[in-house]
């Protein structure tokens, strides 16, 4: 058994918020991109481009709600932590002894 | 009026939970925790499956690590990385199998810490016994809102296993069974009682054991059923192997680009479609939403399920078991449904038209002919026939703590309560038709999407605690070991 240093840094949260924000950009940039796409078969395409604009855009704002209610609650609970012990310790122990 | 309203609401939050925003949720995530994991899952593969090899510690849990390691892979690995991934790929296109084989990727590395942190939060005696254990024990940790997240979490967990993990399974392995008995000239009703009779004896003999008995079964039923699909789809690539080359060059464009592939592919098979004609187009927004989809909900990072049973194995650090967690998610998407994803392209049944099951028993039809039903078949009954047991811990630990941690009822009558209607569901949703279940089927799947919410906050809160929990163990994985 090791005691481990644990830092609680806001690093690893901006680390986390940004990347979600980014896949959600590039998601919601390629759904744009092919709102225009176009295959041989004009029925095809026309079926793909409004499945695409129905599901991704249609529905954008709930998208948004449920995207950032995740992101907010996460930082919140994470920030608690770190506003109380930035570092504090841990065992390597696999769980706690009960009595 | 009240009811139908319900009903709608229901379906709208399984848009939610099963659609685009939990897709970039979950991948974003496996995404940031393997860069602040450095890419642990690929620096540290070979570390990975030595890990596999461990022999355990007395006293350090209830259950030897790998055969709770069996117990989650048979309820990781289920129909969907049959009829799911075949879904995948003919709605995505080729293309998908690329985003799935990224998101197991990743994957791991949420699965490794939600694991790890199972393990962390638990609490155990001297002589191993473990007295609290599972997901909702470690999203309690989160501050303030932690008890009511966890309390969230295993009444989500606990409507959500009868659906997901018992009625659908039954009915599944009873339509597996149905399917082969037809095949070969039987009778598919009276295939589908005998399978629902003898499916409730079994699973009583095992589930009313606890997780120590659901784990030896999955012991012997896992590593057969993996390896038995496994050779089959490798075999069937044997024989398409003059398609791999073309197959991998079309999964890859079918990635980043938009893709146009004529129906006529189909011919090689002497399939009727090809003299239909026509073109199918994937675009590469599908290719990502249904890969991606797909890789996520089989191996289910992020959704908490997991820790359930690993939080009941023999330990002696938490980073271990976040090894196991990354070999389980390896296995599910990186190998089985792989071996379905390109088993449907290489043989261009996926230009058929076909989905889900169909779709993968034609590619393995234009393999072995005649012994298609039995092989797809078996695989089909058993990858559902584990998942029904150890879905039946998951909502087991959860049950007991929404009554009994939360509302303080006592815990063996609940246990029991519990098993027993485990037992009971098994027939009905094994020999009626899906139609009289449906809408409980998709409420308990909405149940399961949410249970990834507060599973999620708690992984990103208490995150500092796994990477450093993981990193240590992978640091001194030989002094641990020896």
């Amino acid at each position: 058994m090791v005691e481990l240093a644990i830092s609680q840094d806001i690093g690893k949260l901006v680390v986390w918020c940004a990347v979600v924000l980014l896949f959600a950009l590039f998601v919601f940039s390629i759904a744009f991109i092919q709102q225009e796409v176009r295959f041989s078969d004009e029925e095809v395409a026309k079926a793909k481009r409004d499945r695409i604009s129905g599901e991704v855009f249609g529905n954008l704002v709930y998208h948004v709600f449920f995207i950032g209610l995740i992101l907010v609650l996460g930082v919140i609970g994470y920030v608690a932590i770190y506003s109380k012990s930035r570092e504090y310790t841990i065992t390597s122990e696999p769980g706690e002894l009960a009595s | 009026m009240v009811l139908d309203a319900l009903i709608d609401f229901m379906y709208f939050v399984n848009g939610l939970v099963w659609g685009l925003p939990a897709i970039i949720v979950l991948l974003g995530t496996g995404l940031a925790l393997t860069l602040l994991l450095g890419f642990m899952q690929v620096r540290y593969f070979g570390t990975i499956v030595r890990n596999m090899r461990w022999k355990g510690r007395r006293g350090g849990g209830e259950v030897h690590p790998f055969k709770i390691w069996a117990a989650v892979m048979g309820a990781t690995v289920g129909v969907g990385n049959i009829a799911g991934v075949s879904t995948a790929v003919a709605l995505g296109g080729p293309g998908a199998l690329f985003w799935m084989f990224l998101t197991g990727l990743f994957g791991m590395a949420l699965k490794a810490v939600e694991v790890t942190l199972g393990i962390k939060y638990r609490r155990v005696r001297s002589d191993g016994k473990v007295v609290e254990g599972g997901t909702p024990y470690y999203i309690r940790q989160v501050p303030f809102i932690g008890p009511i997240l966890a309390a969230l979490f295993a009444l989500f967990a606990f409507i959500a296993a009868p659906g997901i993990g018992n009625m659908v399974q039954s009915s599944n392995v009873a339509f597996g069974a149905s399917f082969v008995a037809e095949s070969y000239g039987f009778d598919p009703t009276i295939a589908k009682w005998l399978v629902g009779i003898v499916l409730t004896i079994l699973t009583a003999l095992v589930v009313l054991g606890g997780i120590r008995r659901i784990a030896e079964a999955a012991t012997y039923l896992v590593p057969f059923m993996a390896t038995w699909y496994i050779l089959a789809g490798l075999g069937l690539w044997l024989m398409f192997a003059g398609n791999f080359l073309d197959t991998l060059i079309t999964i890859i464009r079918g990635a980043f680009t938009p893709l146009e592939v004529a129906k006529t592919a189909a011919s090689m098979a002497g399939s009727p479609e090809a003299a239909a004609g026509g073109i199918l187009g994937w675009t590469t927004y599908e290719a990502i939403r249904y890969g991606v989809a797909r890789g996520l909900f089989s191996n289910e990072a992020g959704l908490g399920s997991a820790p359930n049973a690993y939080a009941y194995g023999e330990s002696d650090h938490p980073g271990r078991q976040g090894f196991y967690g990354m070999f389980e998610v390896f296995m599910d998407t990186l190998v089985i449904c792989m071996i379905t994803g390109i088993s449907v392209i290489i043989t261009g049944a996926y230009t058929t038209g076909l989905t889900g099951a169909p779709l993968a028993m034609e590619a393995f039809s234009r393999a072995y002919g005649p012994l298609a039903p039995l092989i797809v078949g078996v695989a089909l009954i058993l990858f559902a026939y584990t998942t029904l047991l150890t879905w039946a811990w998951y909502g087991e630990v959860n049950w007991v703590y929404f009554w009994c941690k939360v509302l303080k009822l006592p815990e063996e009558p609940m246990r029991w309560i519990w098993r027993i209607i485990w037992v009971i569901l098994i027939l009905p949703a094994a020999v009626l038709a899906k139609d009289y279940f449906v809408v409980f089927w998709d409420f308990a799947d909405t149940a399961n999407g949410l249970m990834m919410i507060p599973n999620l906050i708690a992984v990103i809160v208490l995150a500092p605690v796994a990477i450093a929990l993981l990193a240590d163990f992978a640091r001194r994985y030989k002094e641990l070991s020896s």
